[in-house]
């Protein structure tokens, strides 16, 4: 009797266990996809905008590499600022920074949306056509 | 049907491949060649988008913004340096990517101006 009983329930476990497994590899294989179509500007972008909303200019560390580098002046010093002021909405302050921050925040914001209209496409047409 | 008939454009992905026999799925062979030349002229090629935005790291930044096409990005890398390299970095990683955002409009347009789909 027991024995039936234990032959019974232990394919039933086994399959539970490779339902479970089938599952993860399956979820993981998913992400995988659905990250290598991920676009990094779609990261960076929003990632810097929101950065420099919440850093305050003149102190801190800097976002720039070049200055890492240890050189003075580049033709976009002051463009973080310049974001930074026209997302606060210091109109004057912004436009001592450097004058392409008034252009910057549009651009990187359209770019943005349009790059996640694509992406969402781009997901769509990885949910109805998994490889 | 030659399945390798697009593998000679240069620097041709994967995925671009599969997406082209996809959309030329239905075509003739005939209209499948005219394709194939309308949209060689049209599409950029990764390597020359890869080229360009490295000019970016020592000299003018955003030439590769301008070829695909993006005008506003291309103004502002010129002006800024590629975002003090940030964007240039980020886009030579990014150029097989940012190549087929462009070369996948420019495919549809080819097969617009034939009046395929």
């Amino acid at each position: 009797m027991y024995q039936i009983f234990s032959t019974a329930k232990r394919p039933q476990e086994y399959g539970l266990l490779n339902v479970l497994i089938h599952l993860c590899v399956s979820l993981f294989m998913h992400l995988k996809t659905y990250i290598k179509h991920l676009n990094i500007e779609l990261i960076i972008w929003p990632l810097a905008l929101v950065l420099l909303y919440f850093m305050h200019p003149h102190q801190g560390i800097s976002l720039c590499p070049l200055k890492w580098m240890g050189l003075r002046w580049c033709p976009g010093c002051g463009l973080g600022h310049a974001i930074h002021y026209v997302l606060h909405g210091q109109w004057a302050l912004a436009w001592g920074s450097h004058p392409m921050g008034f252009f910057a925040v549009p651009v990187l914001l359209y770019r943005t949306l349009n790059l996640g209209k694509q992406q969402l496409q781009i997901f769509h047409y990885l949910k109805n056509n998994p490889a | 049907m030659n399945d390798l008939s697009f593998a000679i454009l240069p620097g041709v992905q994967h995925e671009e491949l599969l997406w082209l026999q996809e959309l030329t799925r239905g075509y003739t062979a005939e209209q499948k060649h005219q394709f194939l030349s309308v949209y060689q002229g049209r599409r950029k090629d990764p390597q020359t988008i890869l080229i360009c935005c490295l000019i970016g790291l020592i000299g003018p930044a955003g030439i590769h913004r301008f070829l695909l096409n993006s005008i506003g990005m291309g103004v502002l890398y010129i002006f800024t340096i590629g975002l003090c390299w940030i964007g240039t970095i980020v886009d030579a990683i990014n150029y097989n990517k940012l190549t087929w955002e462009y070369n996948k409009k420019a495919a549809l347009e080819s097969a617009a101006l034939l009046g395929l789909q």
